[in-house]
């Protein structure tokens, strides 16, 4: 649970109504360090704050969920980047793992369960990194 | 290719490339159609229409329709006659019917009289026939086809009557489930189940997005008439696009269907007059909704 809690979350969606849909989830599964925008171009400003985990939309006005994500991985590779995308632009969304997202989750199957999995996989793979790193760490220091 | 020939354009899938088909080859009787290649092309439309029945024994005429009709992404189910027709529609609803006029076992014109009057449906039917003369026109108006289209016709026709004649079934609809949601007094627009189910019993939470909803709606709406009166139509999809989520949510299901027209209508297929309907409807049900939620639940 402490690092569940650890975790930092941005939602980036142009729908309000939407945004505090996923943060209400988000909120219900534990995770309570959780920043919403409104559009591309204010989550930017406050990338340096470096979040575990964005839920990013994928068409917005300012700025597309494409655009962002290119910013993101060009920052800090290891924020995880969730596509949050309608069933038309469900390819887009596709699309965007092949730079660097780490999933992508339909508007309309959106649910409790869904969002747990996927923070549940990115607590795994960050857990897993800590470890190797670690382990990496120590082999070294053995050396001498 | 003549000046004037009349022309269709179908595309080969798998090699990419787009084709006309001369119907001055049909119409002089000579055996062969002669294929003009185009070029590789991507005409992708999007007219809201998905299912369309074409009822027609002629092969070639089902070909051209469905090469047609796959480019403005409708899926076409072809039969080819009446009573198939009428089997068919026993058991599958679709948005408009193609009808061909003299057909083995029954003709187009049995075949609307029992749509018409057995089946009680008003799925809107247009006539395809090779006979251009007025008294048959007057025939199949009179017993309920709404048009009429004389072969060989061109892509450009059959496009545009199918979009019309949609387009005035959809409005006729939407008036028929306005008018009958406003009638019952008591009936709301919107439902809060899905809401509720996100919420797992936090009222605050059903609340607050009942708020926000309340909130954003007038914004939407006043970016939606600015974006109908500057003629901007990407737009204006666009924002249908970013408030379909929230309608969604709110279950106004008298909107769902006007947000898909709105968001999918091909740009060149309707006038503006059209989207000022379907303007005009999502701005007076989402007023009232504003106005049934601020008196239901958030007093």
């Amino acid at each position: 649970m402490d690092k569940i809690e650890q975790l930092k979350i941005f939602i980036v969606d142009d729908d309000i109504f939407y945004q505090n849909i996923i943060e209400y989830y988000i909120n219900s599964l534990g995770y309570k360090d959780v920043k919403k925008f409104n559009d591309g171009i204010s989550f930017l400003e406050c990338l340096s704050e470096n979040p575990d985990v964005v839920f990013l939309d994928c068409i917005m006005e300012t700025l597309t969920g494409y655009e962002v994500l290119k910013k993101i991985k060009r920052f800090n590779p290891n924020i995880q980047v969730v596509m949050v995308s309608s069933q038309e632009e469900i390819q887009t969304a596709v699309d965007t793992l092949k730079h660097g997202a780490f999933d992508y989750i339909e508007k309309s199957k959106l649910n409790k369960k869904n969002i747990k999995g996927i923070l549940k996989k990115i607590i795994d793979l960050k857990n897993h990194f800590t470890e190797t790193k670690t382990n990496f760490i120590k082999q070294f220091f053995q050396l001498f | 290719m003549k000046k004037n020939s009349q022309t269709s354009f179908f595309s080969l899938e798998p090699f990419k490339t787009e084709f006309s088909v001369c119907y001055d080859s049909l119409k002089n009787n000579k055996n062969t159609l002669s294929l003009v290649h185009k070029g590789a092309k991507n005409k992708k439309g999007s007219l809201s229409i998905t299912k369309v029945l074409l009822v027609d024994d002629d092969e070639l005429n089902t070909f051209i329709v469905d090469n047609i009709l796959k480019r403005q992404n409708i899926a076409l189910t072809s039969v080819t006659n009446g009573v198939k027709a009428i089997e068919l529609l026993k058991k599958e609803t679709f948005d408009l019917i193609l009808m061909d006029i003299q057909m083995p076992i029954m003709n187009g014109i049995d075949a609307t009289n029992v749509i018409r009057n057995e089946l009680k449906m008003q799925t809107p039917i247009i006539a395809l026939t090779a006979n251009s003369l007025e008294h048959q026109k007057c025939q199949v108006m009179e017993i309920g086809m709404n048009d009429f289209l004389t072969k060989p016709f061109k892509e450009k026709e059959l496009i545009s009557l199918i979009s019309k004649h949609h387009y005035n079934f959809l409005t006729n609809n939407y008036e028929k489930l306005i008018s009958k949601k406003k009638s019952s007094k008591n009936k709301l627009l919107y439902d809060l189940k899905k809401l509720q189910e996100v919420s797992n019993g936090n009222d605050d939470f059903v609340k607050k997005m009942c708020t926000i909803f309340v909130n954003i709606v007038p914004t939407y709406l006043t970016q939606m008439n600015d974006l109908y009166n500057d003629g901007n139509i990407k737009g204006l999809k666009m924002l249908v696009h970013k408030m379909k989520p929230s309608i969604d949510y709110m279950l106004i299901s008298s909107l769902k269907q006007i947000l898909k027209d709105l968001e999918h209508i091909n740009d060149s297929n309707y006038s503006l007059e059209n989207f000022k309907f379907l303007v005009n409807t999502t701005n007076n049900i989402l007023t009232e909704v504003v106005n049934q939620i601020k008196n239901n639940e958030l007093t």
